[in-house]
């Protein structure tokens, strides 16, 4: 399990909210055309992952994620392979072909809110329908939050999220959480 | 706000967007070849139309694709969007 960098308990609207920063994962930008079967072929060698290929959904194994972020453009994110492990082999088993592998981890965090009142206090800075109807198990979004470009993440079976946040905007958010939190009493 | 239609991302509102001015602005395929005045109305002079306007929208903060909208200026109501490149959709 991936250590906490910082953590926050509030109790929020909907009921209490724990907000946690978690550092220490790796992030890889992969870019390449969905219908080279190598590229789903290259995710599936490294990861044991299939490709989602659906916008705003991602796929997950025990120790990996992967994010669709544009119609040729995925985030990896990984709790035990390192980002050089998992450029390389990606490089590897894409051989030639024309495509993007490059290690993210020094631009990313992670901020995860856990609680009833997650998407709440989400909710009070960002466009999107949170409600899980909407926002469900296996989907994320690219969008604003507190106009700070994120990556949201909906968490199985709750009400709780994960955001993807460049590191420079992690403080800025981090004390916006804060700020929507309290006012969410 | 405006409501967008991003042809992959579905409905976003428009803070995630930026927009690129009018669709279908055709660079001189020669420049050497072409006027002064043929130049500068390919660089400046755009149509400022009342009504059904072909114009080009960026998804900066979702998935970071070009793409065609379809909006009446004079209602802002969005008749539909294409995708670059898709049949219809001039460069
Ligand atoms: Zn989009």
């Amino acid at each position: 399990m991936a250590e906490i960098l910082r953590s926050a308990l509030h109790d929020a609207a909907g009921g209490r909210l724990q907000i946690e920063e978690i550092p220490g994962l790796h992030y890889v930008s992969l870019r390449g055309d969905p219908a080279a079967p190598a590229v789903a072929g290259a995710v599936t060698d490294v990861l044991k992952i299939a490709l989602p290929l659906r916008p705003n959904t991602l796929a997950a194994s025990e120790t990996a994620k992967v994010f669709w972020l544009g119609p040729e453009e995925w985030l990896l994110v990984s709790l035990s392979q390192s980002a050089a492990e998992i450029v390389s082999g990606l490089r590897l088993s894409l051989g030639g072909l024309h495509s993007a592998v490059t290690d993210v981890t020094s631009g990313c965090t992670t901020i995860r809110l856990r609680g009833a009142g997650s998407r709440d206090v989400l909710a009070k800075g960002c466009t999107l329908d949170l409600h899980p109807r909407a926002f469900g198990d296996g989907q994320c979004a690219q969008t604003l939050l507190a106009k700070a470009p994120v990556l949201i993440e909906a968490l199985p079976a709750t009400q709780d999220c994960q955001l993807i946040v460049r590191r420079s905007y992690a403080d800025y958010l981090w004390h916006w959480l804060h700020d929507a939190s309290r006012w969410a009493q | 706000m405006l409501l967008i239609p991003c042809p992959w991302c579905g409905p976003r509102a428009e803070s995630e967007f930026a927009c690129g001015g009018e669709a279908g602005i055709v660079r001189p395929g020669a420049p050497d070849a072409v006027s002064d005045a043929e130049w500068a109305d390919y660089l400046f002079m755009r149509t400022n139309h009342r009504g059904l306007h072909r114009e080009q929208w960026w998804h900066a903060h979702g998935c970071r694709r070009w793409f065609i909208v379809r909006r009446d200026t004079v209602t802002c109501r969005i008749d539909g969007v294409e995708k670059m490149g898709s049949a219809g959709a001039a460069p």
